[in-house]
């Protein structure tokens, strides 16, 4: 090897150097800006944290699990003042709802949070609609991989939710590096202050995208162009509230008003019942109004107002009728 | 198992790792081994027509070497056509001739027909390695290449993995020799390799995907959702993402092959940056191009047959160059738009290219043909001529209004691709595709801290297949 050669390999282990460390430093920018990224990593980072402050808290402890639905439907507070009113005794809150999750994300998201024995709450309140609970339901791999799941469950998330060679990477990668983990939120955030009317254009080629595939299946005749639904399963919902069981926590299933009224599978119901889970069914709401929704999804003032005083008495009538609270 | 995946790169490392354990014979049968585990991921039925060609290929080689006299090594030639054509027909081009023929019949002769259809899935790539075993043939029937001896070399030559599914269509008398001879180590290997492998990344992560988000937007945007001007971003788009995407794919594969000690061919040098159809296509996808100059162009004639019979022969080529992209009549008509510029382009062709214009007058003449290379490649992304039509009416008529949608698509083109444009500029200036990696090593890991900061941040939600895997 001659000395030119050898010269040119060190500059290029000199580059390669300088690659693998900016690597690092993009990591750690990275891990900086996580906590603060968005609204719902705001949340999701306190998740430790909210869970340590509700295990310490010697009031009977009833737990919200959801997503946006819940976290715009639920005014903990205020349940917090009727339900103690109802049963004459105290009891805490604690909302646990990050944005966009389902049935797939709160398997890991439970396991993963709630992993001490005094961590556990008495009941725990789970809020959705249809798209929630089936196995089917869409996931967003680098989230639930560096967010929901620990080192304990990750090799089985990566089994269970990854059905490619690379999705499984990409779950790995994201659990061990924010920059992968949070890739969306950056993207997002970048492209917006570096591209005029990103968040705009990208939401109309979205809708685009959706609607043309919406057509390409219906002229195929795939399953989704077809009155009658996929096929639904509900094996992660068993799992759920078998994983509440085994913690001797008393678990209640909550179909979520909706602008329109909404069908309910059997199939869930029953797997529900089945599994000594109760079902509150919150789907026609006595005076819930189109006016009591905030966007066509979410619930508004008044309509958070009208669900968490059902959801009070709801769960009032459930814990007076159980044994559920014991502080 | 394509470039832009975990798994690939998993594959690659335990190959490389191999690769540098192994002596040269049994590098090949490794490599060989390899690129048909590469080849099979997709769908190991395809590994059948593989054989079928090299076997043949190989065979009927060493039969027009063996042969008496010119009538026969003709025939054993042809029968290598023949069976190469054959394939790509029936898998490629069957179901078209057929429906088409039907809808002729029914169109003009009121007679209805049901055709006869195969419904193959089209295998990954056919189109590259039917190309490549059939310039071998004709080479060695031509003399240019001797026949390769040994079948495990040649296969290897027809299944290489890094350029097996798009290319860059390699040549025997390239290629072959690289294969049979221990490879020697190049200077400056890893680090030309490192370089087109990100620059090839960051075409296909960062350009082509981005891209393929705003065009597949705008071209499927019904009517009413985009306007004229936003149809005009939309194959601007396009004109980048399948840049970005082949560009992309050639870097890759020249990389990999470099750092296994094989020295591909470059497959696009500044396409972009041409002021005339010649100049474009000595610059675009120059393995096809220089395919069929030699292999279709020549043997019909060239220019050597007076003005008419030139422009007939660009017809015919740029009309078959257009049906190898793909079985449909978007792509027929590419290929005569194609054709046609190469016509029109002709009288002033050598004019333009040994001209020394002022900067301006390079700026507008790449300007205004970028703008036609764009017009073209509407027939080409359309799936359907009616769609052209209607992109054409949307253009034309338009009221010339930018919305939302416009300065979207024209902030992500100017965002993504312009510092690679740049990067281009400063290349086409120094004469050198590899200008880069003979820079002091700072200039080059700042370059690669760039890429590597809008690989990570600018990927796309939805990252799409490589355009030329369909082909």
């Amino acid at each position: 090897m001659n000395s030119s050669t050898s010269s040119s390999k060190n500059a290029e282990w000199k580059v390669v150097a300088i690659f693998v460390t900016a690597f690092l430093l993009f990591e750690i920018v990275a891990r900086i800006l996580a906590p603060t990224l968005d609204y719902d990593r705001v949340h999701i980072h306190a998740l430790p944290g909210i869970v340590e402050e509700m295990s310490n808290d010697k009031r009977p402890r009833i737990v919200l699990l959801g997503n946006s639905l819940l976290m715009h439907g639920a005014d903990g507070e205020l349940l917090e003042e009727e339900i103690s009113r109802a049963i004459s005794g105290p009891c805490s809150i604690t909302m646990i709802t990050p944005v966009g999750t389902a049935i797939r994300d709160w398997n890991y998201l439970y396991d993963t949070y709630f992993t001490e024995k005094n961590t556990h709450p008495d009941v725990v309140v789970v809020g959705f609609v249809a798209h929630h609970i089936p196995d089917q339901c869409e996931l967003k791999m680098r989230r639930l991989a560096r967010h929901f799941c620990s080192l304990g469950n990750l090799w089985d998330c990566l089994q269970q939710e990854g059905p490619t060679f690379d999705d499984r990477a990409v779950g790995a990668l994201s659990h061990f590096s924010a920059l992968y983990g949070d890739q969306a939120e950056h993207h997002w955030g970048a492209s917006s202050f570096t591209v005029p009317e990103f968040g705009r254009g990208t939401r109309k080629i979205n809708n685009i995208l959706d609607g043309e595939a919406r057509r390409k299946a219906r002229k195929k005749g795939e399953p989704n162009s077809s009155p009658a639904p996929p096929p639904r399963t509900y094996q992660k919902l068993a799992h759920l509230i078998e994983t509440f069981r085994k913690h001797g926590v008393k678990a209640c299933f909550v179909p979520m008003p909706q602008p329109e009224s909404w069908e309910f599978d059997p199939a869930a119901t029953e797997v529900i019942v089945d599994n000594g889970a109760t079902l509150i069914d919150g789907r026609a709401i006595a005076g819930m109004k189109q006016a009591d929704f905030l966007d066509g999804y979410h619930l508004g003032e008044t309509g958070t107002k009208r669900f968490t005083h059902f959801l009070a008495k709801a769960l009032a009538k459930e814990l007076s009728a159980g044994t559920a609270l014991s502080p | 198992m394509a470039f832009n995946s975990y798994l690939f790169w998993l594959f690659f490392a335990v190959v490389i790792g191999l690769y540098r354990l192994l002596p040269h014979r049994g590098q090949n049968r490794m490599l060989l081994v390899a690129s048909y585990i590469f080849y099979g991921a997709w769908d190991a039925r395809f590994l059948l027509l593989i054989a079928i060609s090299t076997l043949v290929d190989f065979l009927v080689a060493q039969r027009i070497t063996d042969a008496p006299n010119r009538t026969l090594a003709r025939r054993w030639c042809a029968l290598s056509i023949t069976v190469n054509l054959g394939i790509l027909g029936v898998f490629k081009y069957f179901d078209f001739f057929t429906t088409s023929f039907a809808s002729f019949l029914e169109s003009f002769f009121n007679y209805q027909t049901d055709p006869v259809t195969l419904n193959v899935i089209l295998p990954v790539g056919i189109s590259f390695y039917t190309f490549q075993t059939l310039s071998y043939t004709i080479d060695v029937y031509r003399g240019h290449t001797s026949p390769a001896t040994n079948l495990l070399d040649f296969a290897l030559y027809v299944a290489f993995f890094p350029q097996l599914v798009a290319g860059p269509i390699e040549r025997s008398h390239r290629l072959l020799p690289q294969i049979v001879n221990p490879r020697k180590s190049r200077e400056g290997a890893f680090s030309k390799g490192l370089y087109l492998i990100i620059t090839g990344l960051f075409a296909k992560i960062v350009i082509a995907d981005n891209m393929a988000f705003i065009c597949n937007g705008i071209f499927a945007a019904p009517v009413g959702e985009a306007g004229g001007v936003d149809r005009l971003v939309g194959i601007y788009a396009f004109a980048f993402q399948i840049y970005g995407d082949f560009y992309g794919y050639s870097s890759i594969a020249r990389g990999i092959a470099l750092w296994m000690g094989i020295d591909l061919m470059a497959n696009f040098r500044m396409p972009y940056f041409a002021r005339s159809p010649g100049d474009f296509w000595q610059r675009w996808h120059i393995s096809l191009s220089s395919w069929l100059r030699d292999y279709l162009y020549i043997p019909l004639g060239g220019n050597r047959g007076g003005r008419w019979l030139t422009y007939r022969n660009l017809m015919i080529t740029m009309l078959l160059g257009g049906l190898w992209h793909g079985a449909g009549w978007t792509f027929v008509l590419w290929g005569l738009y194609q054709g046609l510029l190469l016509c029109i382009y002709r009288p002033f062709e050598s004019r333009i290219r040994q001209s020394d214009p002022s900067l301006l007058r390079r700026l507008v003449e790449t300007f205004l043909f970028f703008n036609l290379i764009c017009l073209g490649w509407l027939f080409f992304r359309a799936e359907s001529i009616t769609q052209v039509w209607f992109f054409l009416q949307e253009i034309l008529f338009t009221d010339f209004n930018a919305t939302f949608l416009t300065t979207y698509g024209l902030g992500s083109i100017l965002l993504l691709t312009g510092p690679f444009l740049l990067l281009e500029v400063w290349l086409s200036r120094r004469g050198d595709l590899l200008a880069l990696t003979r820079v002091a090593w700072g200039w080059r890991a700042a370059a690669y801290v760039y890429a590597l900061f809008m690989l990570l941040i600018y990927q796309p939600h939805r990252s799409s297949e490589f355009i030329y895997f369909q082909f």
